[in-house]
Parts: C-alpha cells; sequence; structure tokens
C-alpha cells in the first residue's frame, strides 16, 4: 500500500472508468503522494461517457442537464478550475502532478506537442489560452489547481471521441437564462485526433506518452509504470469519492446565480445561492413562490422548466 | 562604542576604566551613560596587564520587536495581507471562496481563501496565526496582484518575518531557480525556514547557520537579510539614549552603579516631577547588534594594554601641518591614524595570525593576505566598521584619502556592502571621544581589535639618563605624550605572547616613525 504513494517519476494508468472514481483518485495521489522536486507522476485516465464542470462553473449553463439524465451520462464537478468537457472512453484524460515549484502548464503542454506531432505527423501547437489546437480546431483544454505542497495540471486528448455526443451533451438552452459570475466555458470547434491520422488509438497514445515521459524526465528507470486499480484504495478515497458524488458538492458548489423563466412575455427571476433558491422576483399568479423559495434548485428544476412558456 | 550593522560581525563593547593614576578628563558624554562604569586601579609603573573577559555576560532581557507597524497598536500589530505573485504572469485573478471570515482563528498555513485565473484554481494559505479582521476583496471580484486580501491581527509579535508582507503564494518556475536549488543542498534547515528564505529571495548558501550542527536559524535570516541592506536603509537611525535604554543596560552591570546619575535625579525629584517610563521597541540595526552580540559572548578574549610614546609622532604631524597649505590641512584631520594603520599592517606582516579569520566551529584559522583594516566610525546613524583593503600595498597618503572617503560616506550613512564586509583587522579610536583604556570586543571572524585612547601629556622619568645618585627627587622627568592602547584578541588562536609581540612591535613603529615611512 505505501509503495503506491511513493515519489519519483512515475506513471500511472487507472484501469477504472468511473469518473468520481479517478477525480478521487487524482486528488488522493496528489495530495498524500511524497513530491519530489524536479519529478513528476503522469496519470492516465479515461472514463466512460460524463460531463465534466469545472470548480465555479454553473451545471445548468453549460450542459443539457435534461439529456445527461435521459442516456444517463454521469454529471460530475472537478477540483480544479476552466471550462466544461465531455469525457468518453475515446478522451484520453491526462495529469500531470509535481511539488507547488515544479509546476508548468506551458512544459507540460509542449511535451505532448512535440511527442504527437514527432510520432503521428500532426501540426498540433499550443495557444495562450493553454489549449492544443489542431489547425483551427480545439483537441485539448487544460486545468491546473495549485496548493501550497503540490501542483496538478490535466487536460484531456480527443483521441476518437464521439463528437456528436459531445455537441449535444454540451449544448445548453439554459445559457442565456442564467446570469452569474460563475465561470464561463470558451467554446471552441473540436476535432478527433484520429480524424486526421486514423492510424492513431488510445493504446497507441498511451504507450507513446509512457516512453517519451521517462525521456522527457530523463528518468532511467523506465519500470516505474503500474496500472492501478482504485478500488484497492478504496477506503482511503472513498471521502473524496462520495464528496464528487454528492447532490451538494455537484449542485450546490455552484456560484450564486439568477436563472430566468419566461412565461409569456414576463419575466420571474430566481436567484440561487448555494444550490439554493432564495429570491423570486416576479408575478404571484404565474409563480407559486412559496413552494419555491427555499428548496434545492436542482430539485425543482423541472418544475420550474415547465414555467417556461412563450 | 556602539554597533555595526556588518553580516556576522559582533558589537564592540568597552568598559571605560576611569583611572585616578592618569589625568584623563573622563568625559561625561551621553556615550558613556550607556556602559557600566567599573572601577579599578592600576598600580603605578605598571603599564602592562591582561584582564580576562568573563563570556557569561549574557544578556537576559527580552527583546520583542515588531517588524511591521501598519497601526500603532502595541498589544498585536494588524497585518495586511497581500496577495502575492502567482507566477505565469499573471497579474489579477478572480477571488472564488472565502474560507474563512472576519474574526476566525488562523494559523499559518491555514486555507485563506481561493483563486482563480485562467484555468488555473489557486489555494491561498496564510502566512501568520492570528485572527481576521477584515476581508478585503469581495467574491467573484478581480483582485490585482498586490492588492491586500485580508487584515489579520497577530496572536505573536513577529520575530520571523521581516521584509516582505505579501501571501505565500510560492511563485513558479520563474522563481530564481538558482535559489531553489540552494534550499535543496543539504543544508540543515527547517521548512518553515526555508519558506522563509524563499519568500525573501535568500540563498541558503548565502547564510551562515548559527544554531546546532550549523543550523540555519531564523536569526540568521534576519540578520542576513538586514546586513545585506545597505545602512542607508536604517535612516531613522538608532534613537538617542532614553531613559530606558540606561535602565536596561544597568542590569547587565556585574558591580553596582556609580551613584552620580542616581543622585542627581534624587536631588531633582523635589522640583521636577518623575519622568514616564518609555517603551521602545528594538528595531533595525540595533537588533542585528543585540543578535551579534549574543553570538560574541562566547568568545574566549583576553585584553592586553599598553602605552605607546606618541611624542616622535607628534612632531612629525606638527612638521606637515605647518607644511600644507589650508585647503591640504582640513583633509589631513586625523592626520595620527593613517599612520597607526600603515604601522598595524607592517607589524601584522611579522605576526600574520592576528590578520586571519576564524570560523565559528573553530576548525580552521583562515590566514588572510590582505590587511583590510577596519575603522570604528561613529555617526549619529550608528557605529559602522568600513575597512580599508589592502593597506599593506597602500602608502600612508593613499591610506588618508580611503579613511576620508570611508568617514564622509559614513557621516551620510552611505557605506557600501563591499566597505562594511571582509575586514582582517579592525581599530577603534575611542581616544577622539575620551577614554584611556578599555576591553574591546573582537569582531567575529577576526580574531583580533584594538582600541586607541586618547593621547595626554605625561611625565614620564627619563630611563637613559645614568644617574647613580640614588636620590630620585632629582630627576628629569620630560613631558612626553603618551597614548593608550588596548587589545582584545580571541584566546583561542592567539596567546599573550603573540599580542605582547605584535604590540611592541607597533610600539617600536610608532615610537620611531622614520622605520614605519621607510618600508
Amino acid at each position: 500500500m505505501q509503495s503506491i504513494l511513493r515519489g519519483g517519476n512515475r506513471v500511472l494508468i487507472s484501469k477504472s472508468t468511473n469518473v468520481y472514481t479517478n477525480l478521487a483518485l487524482e486528488r488522493y495521489l496528489a495530495e498524500n503522494i511524497k513530491h519530489q522536486p524536479k519529478t513528476r507522476l503522469l496519470l492516465l485516465w479515461r472514463n466512460q461517457p460524463c460531463v465534466v464542470v469545472g470548480r465555479y462553473q454553473n451545471p445548468f449553463a453549460e450542459s443539457d442537464i435534461k439529456y445527461l439524465a435521459e442516456k444517463q451520462i454521469d454529471l460530475a464537478r472537478r477540483y480544479s478550475g476552466g471550462g466544461t468537457c465531455y469525457h468518453d472512453l475515446g478522451n484520453l484524460n491526462v495529469t500531470i502532478v509535481t511539488t507547488r515549484e515544479d509546476y508548468n502548464r506551458k512544459k507540460n503542454l509542449h511535451w505532448i506537442v512535440n511527442t504527437l506531432n514527432e510520432a503521428f505527423n500532426l501540426t498540433l501547437h499550443v495557444t495562450d489560452r493553454d489549449d492544443i489546437f489542431l489547425d483551427t480546431f480545439k483537441v485539448t483544454g487544460s486545468a491546473s489547481r495549485l496548493e501550497r505542497l503540490y501542483a496538478y495540471h490535466h487536460f484531456t486528448l480527443l483521441i476518437n471521441s464521439c463528437l456528436n455526443d459531445l455537441r449535444r451533451s454540451l449544448k445548453s438552452e439554459d445559457q442565456i437564462k442564467i446570469t452569474s459570475k460563475a465561470t464561463p466555458s470558451v467554446r471552441s470547434s473540436v476535432l478527433n485526433l484520429a480524424d486526421r491520422n486514423n492510424s492513431i488509438t488510445y493504446e497507441k497514445t498511451i504507450a507513446l506518452l509512457i516512453e517519451k515521459f521517462f525521456q522527457w524526465n530523463n528518468e532511467k528507470n523506465t519500470t516505474n509504470c503500474d496500472y492501478i486499480d482504485p478500488l484497492l484504495y478504496y477506503e482511503q478515497m472513498k471521502d473524496f469519492e462520495n464528496e464528487l458524488k454528492s447532490q451538494k458538492f455537484l449542485y450546490q458548489a455552484t456560484p450564486p446565480f439568477v436563472y430566468t423563466v419566461e412565461h409569456e412575455k414576463q419575466p420571474i427571476e430566481i436567484s440561487v445561492s448555494n444550490g439554493i433558491i432564495t429570491d423570486i422576483k416576479g408575478n404571484d399568479s404565474i409563480i407559486d413562490k412559496k413552494n419555491f423559495l427555499g428548496q434545492l434548485f436542482h430539485a425543482v428544476y423541472h418544475n420550474i422548466q415547465k414555467l417556461n412558456k412563450t | 562604542m556602539l554597533a555595526r550593522p556588518v553580516c556576522l560581525d559582533t558589537l564592540l563593547r568597552c568598559f571605560v576604566f576611569p583611572s585616578s593614576c592618569f589625568r584623563n578628563t573622563f568625559n561625561r558624554s551621553s556615550f558613556n551613560q550607556f556602559f557600566p562604569i567599573v572601577s579599578s586601579s592600576f598600580s603605578h609603573g605598571q603599564s602592562i596587564f591582561t584582564i580576562p573577559i568573563s563570556s557569561n555576560n549574557v544578556s537576559t532581557i527580552k527583546f520583542s520587536f515588531r517588524s511591521y507597524s501598519i497601526s500603532s497598536s502595541r498589544s498585536s500589530p494588524v497585518v495586511q495581507f497581500k496577495l502575492a505573485d502567482i507566477g505565469e504572469g499573471i497579474r489579477e485573478v478572480e477571488i472564488i471562496e472565502w474560507y474563512v471570515q472576519v474574526g476566525d482563528n488562523v494559523k499559518q498555513f491555514d486555507k485563506i481563501c481561493e483563486v482563480q485565473s485562467d484555468k488555473a484554481n489557486v489555494t491561498i494559505i496564510s502566512r501568520y496565526g492570528g485572527t481576521i479582521v477584515k476581508l478585503h476583496q469581495n467574491i467573484s471580484k478581480a483582485a490585482k496582484v498586490g492588492e491586500p486580501l485580508v487584515d489579520i491581527k497577530l496572536e505573536h509579535d513577529l520575530d520571523v518575518l521581516t521584509g516582505t508582507k505579501t501571501a505565500t503564494i510560492m511563485t513558479d518556475d520563474t522563481f530564481d531557480s538558482a535559489v531553489y536549488k540552494d534550499s535543496l543542498a543539504n543544508i540543515l534547515v527547517t521548512p518553515a525556514i526555508r519558506q522563509m528564505a524563499k519568500e525573501l529571495q535568500i540563498s541558503l548558501n548565502d547564510v551562515q547557520g548559527t544554531g546546532k550542527d550549523g543550523r540555519i536559524l531564523k536569526e540568521d535570516i534576519i540578520r542576513f537579510k538586514s546586513a545585506k541592506s545597505t545602512p542607508s536603509k536604517f535612516s531613522s537611525g538608532i534613537p538617542p539614549p532614553s531613559p530606558t535604554a540606561v535602565k536596561q543596560t544597568s542590569r547587565l552591570r556585574p558591580t553596582p552603579v556609580p551613584t552620580s546619575s542616581s543622585l542627581k535625579k534624587a536631588s531633582d525629584h523635589s522640583v521636577t516631577k518623575a519622568k514616564n517610563d518609555r517603551n521602545e521597541p528594538i528595531q533595525g540595526t540595533r537588533k542585528t547588534i543585540i543578535q551579534t552580540m549574543i553570538q560574541t559572548s562566547s568568545i574566549p578574549h583576553f585584553t592586553y594594554c599598553d602605552e605607546y610614546d606618541m611624542t616622535q609622532l607628534e612632531k612629525i604631524r606638527k612638521q606637515l601641518k605647518n607644511q600644507l597649505n589650508n585647503k591640504q590641512k582640513q583633509k589631513q584631520v586625523h592626520s595620527y591614524m593613517p599612520f597607526i594603520i600603515k604601522a598595524c599592517s607592517l607589524a601584522l606582516c611579522d605576526y600574520p595570525i592576528l590578520n586571519a579569520h576564524i570560523d565559528s566551529k573553530c576548525e580552521t584559522i583562515a590566514y588572510k593576505g590582505s590587511h583590510n583594516v577596519g575603522i570604528i566610525i561613529h555617526t549619529k546613524h550608528g557605529s559602522f566598521v568600513p575597512n580599508i583593503k589592502n593597506v599593506q600595498q597602500l602608502s600612508i597618503g593613499q591610506i588618508t584619502y580611503e579613511l576620508n572617503r570611508l568617514q564622509e560616506l559614513a557621516q551620510n550613512a552611505n557605506l557600501s556592502t563591499e566597505d562594511l564586509t571582509n575586514g582582517t583587522f579592525s581599530l577603534s579610536n575611542i581616544g577622539d571621544i575620551g577614554g584611556t583604556y578599555t576591553v574591546p570586543v573582537v569582531l567575529s571572524p577576526e580574531v583580533v581589535i584594538g582600541a586607541l585612547g586618547k593621547i595626554f601629556r605625561q611625565a614620564v622619568p627619563d630611563e637613559d639618563e645614568q644617574n647613580s645618585d640614588e636620590n630620585k627627587e632629582y630627576c628629569s622627568s620630560p613631558i612626553h605624550s603618551m597614548m593608550s592602547v588596548s587589545w582584545s584578541a580571541d584566546h583561542r588562536v592567539i596567546d599573550g605572547a603573540t599580542m605582547a609581540r605584535f604590540s611592541n612591535r607597533l610600539k617600536f613603529l610608532l615610537e620611531n616613525p622614520l622605520h614605519t615611512l621607510i618600508n
């Protein structure tokens, strides 16, 4: 058990495809490993179809909650900031964990770009916002979290994801209805790497990254690569996992917002703070305020949607 | 004699011995109020004696000070905790969440808030322990780097952190990697000190540890930091002697206070109102002085005193004075000192061990090639000990020029670190102010220090006279100019014989100035 928390240049590949488990694993490793300076931990993982929103985002504004529920696509909120992304088995997640001082997003991204360009003959480039673009299409979005002793930078890599599902899931009609100071997503057109070079597969990519990772860190010991089954560490991780799964974290960690419903040209403004409806402004005849005030927004969401009539 | 803010050097502490044997105008300047007056008697005719100094004159006074003073509250200071540079060129962040509220108690490293910038979320942790007094930013507000985040009322008076008052978000790889690398080397230092050094942008390799096994302590960092700043920063200066300061030094004295000052107070009591006590926090130079003082108390000193006959030198000085025109005369203010400095250098050639450095662990004697003679200069900003480099190569004229240059710089508190460091041998001319014999304190890592007393005229029995006549009443006693000199040395390295021989050599060179000039 203890060996899983050792420091040094290492690669870990998660056997789980559960987004909550993987997010919990990521945080667990980041917080508990004794990170050594000038070394990196590479964590590779992928999830069953899910939508992951950033720490301070509003899931209602970022995704079609109804569609997600219908299709049983998981909704998760991660600990790092940034925007929303759609994960499925064609989307590789990469996390690089280092000490706080060694945190450097650009270095990580340039390494990826160089590795992939060289191996697969691509023309990827890194943008100002720390995304990776292939011409005008986005293939990678990144986010990071900095704590006192450690920092991690994670990003996605669209290898051969189902882009239709991606677009459908991330489409939100509520976006215009919501005013808040939550982090907005910057949307871009996306592209799979496999669309450009159809020899690229998930397996090839991780093999390539593992090999190049040790070279990048000048690490002679290339055996430090393991598959990790997070279920074995369930006890240690369960607090994180439970938090990630909880409705509280998912919905109530949203920054305060105002949701405007239009009922026959009459606007009703619903103020939500910490996931709870705190105020409703509007015509009393349309909406029975008593029923809604103090309720959890996501619980009464479908009722509110019903009010939406033009 | 006051202290000098030079890194790792110690305080010159002098005890003035007034002696009834010597006609000496005891100068009751304010300077003397600082120091204990111990009476002693010297037997007539004996001019050489050694006074061992016990090194357990440990100060038991607790000094607490504030390194910040935003508010003038003396009970516990309120510190403004600012948003520090996160790195990556980020100038502005958004406050996402507060982890504390007004009134909360925080410890060092507790979470204060979370900020977000460009998809990076950063948890900001507290640098201090205390109570949150005020939150400066609202959630979802944009905060610029350098703007205040919270006000914290500190629990304890700080003696840890000097310099920056910003939040401890450690900078990223744009941070000076050299400094970071040093902290990885095998330097004995606790994580808290490492962090402190990082924040103050100090390389731990440069700091000399004084703790166990050469461990670097908080005091070492503070001392290094304040020594790094040039003296011009301490422009506020050491405050003038106050009644409180006198009271404090009185506790150091091993013998009872002479009653002159207390008598004065008693007589005034009926006339004037009792003065209020005044507390003054120790700041700046004085804090360094205290630190170095405590360090130097571990060096076993011995003192060797003598009198040098300056008559010949006096004659030469008069000669030179008469020959110079007015303008040049102004420059030749301390015309004895350059000569003495040069003579010291010549004597050091014969006794190189006195021009050495000793490390704190006493493992190596580093014989220094160049004679960098330090001169203690008293200014209104405090006392400094700049040194003249490579005296062995300089002529007396060049030494004079250097001395004047350093004195001018010192008066304006403009001495550079270069001037203040790497001294190998120090001299103090207390004769300027008054006094004869003192027990100066060696300025570590040097091994010897000399204090030159006042030159006074004295009748000296003529030893040359072959007076077979036993009738001593009629022996001639020409008047000579005598200068009392006190040498203190580190007894671990220097023995009495070496010191005595050096002194004799110097004595010869000063009493026969032509020999100095020839060399």
